[in-house]
């Protein structure tokens, strides 16, 4: 025996890791090589940016101070004093919203390559969920630097929810306000809602997240990667160690990208300033309070639609989307692929062109 | 002789703006936002965003007799390169006044365009690499590093950090070089 | 002949592989390195000059003031009866001054078209921004949606986003010996004096519902 083997064969004894069936499934995972091959790499990307978030969210808290009064300060002082703290703080938005963008390309590519067919159900579903959930961590982590704009946005949000209760029946007309006035703690944002999203942001949601992603990730080793296209491809190639090696390079790809990022633009340089101030509870809200951009496509259109059809509206899509599997289960995908399309454009329309065609319909 | 005459008839003046309660300089605020097509506020030169008038902190209404003698003293820089410490100004603002002086200011009212030309672009107050006459001129603030045009901050940071970047891409290049390798050795083996 | 070029072969692949693994744990090494250097000194906190912590320790005060000061209002809107909202004689018909309701929110106090005070609440019915307090065309706008509000009557503009009025609030006017000279009623009644010359030296509150 070389010195070699003995000291593989140590490590083996130690860890028998052949009996976890996972590395198992690995090793004889496959990936099915066609033109849309790219969409099986966007589930890794958005994970890969939920670990940095995780990574720089908790640095971030060396710093951060949760209450009205110093929340602002705190972050200003890391950017300005704290060596690297501004590359930190940058880090994590730009990577926000890295992790938002690459979870709807998943979202978009998954429904295109029909992964939710029979017997995925379920990885499709808790996709969904994890999204819903990403969305909720931007929403909730735009609060905490408290100032003009992150206050604003969240009271429009909040009493956003809070409008629903105007369309519901009966007993159901109270549940948006209970909720509303769960997550804000009060009459006004304020201390309570800081405390409630903070914690929410920092353990509630990451929490539910590492839960989900784990069911998720377990299902998608238990079931391998969907066949993707209609007619299935001959071409195959190993998901260990060929496809986590392709993995790894967009990685290191999309990595440098974000780390240029977070170097050289700072992400608020995109906000008029007075945005940036401190919020003042006692003055008027400045003007331009918008969303960050991945909520344009449903702030455009509550700017534009009557608020009932869009409530109407957005209840009957995220009703299709949970239901896709069952709703689509005939459908080729082809048609799957053009109805995403079709999505993708509107989301790419209204996001980049979304002032402007306010401006023009609302002059 | 004519200095003190022109001294009385700037304080008369500043007297009667301020009972006119236009003492703030919306002209200014009113270009840069057609300049630059972005909202801004009195806080680009004011201590307070609400700009010098009422009772707020950093407003004439707030302040003590020694810190209303600093605005006052603020208002006689007629000429440039007298050092002001205004309460009601911010950073900016009293590096404004330092710089061409209170006479120059009072008649940059009519073109305010021309306040970036007088400013120079020597001074750069928050370090971020754009002079604050372009900030000015931007709509941004030019006493955050973090705000700026994007575009221009993008560059100057690129040079700035520059070794940083280099040496960061070399070491994912040797990665990515890496995982290409270790995947040509795989892929050589498969057959 | 095959068995060379076998040979031959396999140190190539085992070239390629070592050179892999080599490169690849080098440049994880090189970032790991990097990213330690430069973030090494994060955990410790930073040196401020003397200038730098002047002003940090300013602002924080600042900060801490002005959130003391809210709790302020908060307190002296329970134990209080009437709030003073402004002088009379500071109410003006196109700049309208803020002040904070019974509820912790946001007002807007005018000078009204009677030569009365007009106070409106400043929380936007549509979504809950502040309305601003510059009266244009006989309209105060809120900025986030663009919704116009008639000053006199709250009611906004038709095709605003906002459709509901700004709530109008019951005032209180009272001298100098803090004597109630005239007062707005729950069902927007006017009761006492509106003789202006009357009300110059008075000041106007809010009252607790």
């Amino acid at each position: 025996m070389t010195t070699n083997e003995k000291i593989v064969n140590f490590f083996k004894d130690r860890f028998p890791l052949e009996k976890f069936f996972i590395l198992d499934l690995l090793a004889h995972k496959e990936v099915p090589v066609h033109k849309l091959t790219f969409g099986y790499y966007t589930g890794g990307l958005t994970l890969l940016f939920f670990m940095i978030q995780v990574v720089t969210g908790i640095i971030l808290l060396f710093y951060y101070e949760p209450t009205i009064s110093d929340a602002n300060l705190s972050v200003e002082y890391l950017a300005n004093f704290i060596k690297g703290g501004f590359f930190i703080h940058n880090l994590h938005t730009w990577s926000s919203s890295l992790m938002i963008f690459f979870g709807i390309t998943h979202f978009l590519m998954t429904f295109a390559m029909k992964s939710f067919e029979k017997p995925r159900e379920f990885t499709w579903i808790t996709g969904l969920l994890l999204l819903g959930i990403t969305f909720t961590l931007g929403f909730t982590g735009y609060l905490l630097p408290w100032n003009q704009i992150a206050v604003n946005a969240t009271k429009v949000g909040l009493q956003s929810v809070q409008s629903v209760g105007q369309l519901l029946p009966g007993p159901l007309a109270q549940i948006p306000k209970t909720i509303v006035s769960t997550f804000q703690g009060g009459d006004e944002v304020g201390q309570p809602t800081l405390s409630r999203f903070y914690v929410l942001h920092i353990a509630f949601l990451p929490l539910a997240v590492l839960i989900l992603i784990s069911v998720h990730l377990l299902l998608v080793q238990l079931h391998g990667m969907s066949q993707g296209v209609d007619k299935p491809s001959l071409k195959v190639e190993k998901f260990f160690p060929e496809f986590i090696l392709k993995d790894l390079m967009a990685w290191t790809l999309v990595v440098g990208g974000v780390l240029v990022l977070a170097l050289c633009l700072p992400f608020e340089a995109f906000l008029p300033y007075p945005l940036l101030e401190p919020f003042n509870a006692l003055g008027p809200t400045p003007g331009g309070i918008k969303p960050e951009w991945y909520f344009y496509f449903v702030y455009y259109p509550l700017e534009l639609l009557p608020f009932p059809v869009l409530v109407v509206l957005s209840m009957i899509i995220i009703g299709i989307l949970v239901l896709s599997p069952w709703i689509f289960r005939k459908t080729s995908r082809k048609i799957l692929t053009i109805i995403a399309a079709i999505m993708a454009s509107y989301l790419f329309i209204i996001t980049v062109f979304g002032q402007q065609i306010y401006s023009y319909l609302k002059p | 002789m004519k200095k003190t005459i022109n001294i009385l008839s700037f304080i008369v003046s500043v007297n009667i703006l301020t009972t006119q309660s236009v003492f703030a300089f919306p002209q200014f605020e009113k270009f840069v936002a057609e300049h630059s097509g972005k909202p801004v506020n009195c806080a680009m030169c004011h201590a307070n965003d609400a700009g010098p008038i009422g009772n707020d902190p950093g407003q004439l209404g707030s302040l003590t007799k020694a810190e209303m003698e600093k605005v006052n003293l603020a208002r006689l820089a007629l000429k440039p390169g007298q050092k002001v410490d205004s309460p009601i100004l911010n950073k900016f603002g009293n590096h404004i006044i330092e710089s061409i002086g209170t006479e120059k200011f009072t008649q940059l009212l009519a073109k305010p365009e021309d306040l970036a030309k007088e400013l120079g672009n020597q001074s750069d107050l928050d370090k971020d690499g754009i002079p604050d006459a372009q900030e000015y001129l931007d709509g941004t603030d030019p006493l955050n590093k973090l705000n700026g045009d994007p575009s221009k901050l993008f560059v100057i940071n690129v040079q700035r950090n520059a070794w940083l970047l280099i040496y960061m891409a070399v070491s994912l290049y040797f990665i990515y070089f890496g995982l290409t390798n270790i995947l040509k050795y795989y892929k050589l083996n498969k057959g | 002949m095959n068995e060379e070029t076998d040979n031959k072969n396999n140190t190539i692949d085992r070239r390629l592989f070592v050179n892999g693994i080599v490169s690849l744990f080098g440049g994880v090494m090189f970032l790991s390195f990097g990213t330690v250097i430069q973030l090494y000194n994060y955990f410790f906190g930073s040196k401020l000059s003397k200038k730098e912590k002047v002003n940090y320790l300013k602002t924080n005060i600042e900060r801490m003031q002005s959130q003391a000061n809210q709790s302020r209002l908060a307190l002296e809107r329970v134990e209080n009866d009437y709030i003073l909202v402004s002088s009379y004689a500071d109410l003006s018909s196109t700049t309208g001054v803020y002040f904070i309701d019974y509820d912790m929110r946001p007002a807007l106090a005018f000078l009204g078209d009677n030569g009365l005070p007009n106070l409106l609440s400043a929380k936007c019915t549509h979504l809950g921004c502040t309305v601003g307090n510059e009266v244009n065309d006989g309209t105060i706008l809120c900025p986030c949606h663009i919704s116009y509000f008639n000053v006199q009557t709250g009611i906004p503009n038709p095709g605003s986003p906002a459709k509901l009025p700004l709530p109008k609030l019951n005032w209180v006017i009272k001298d100098k010996q803090n004597k109630i000279i005239a007062a707005r009623g729950a069902d927007g009644k006017i009761v006492g004096t509106t003789d202006k010359a009357l009300l110059q030296d008075t000041n106007v509150y809010i009252a607790k519902a």
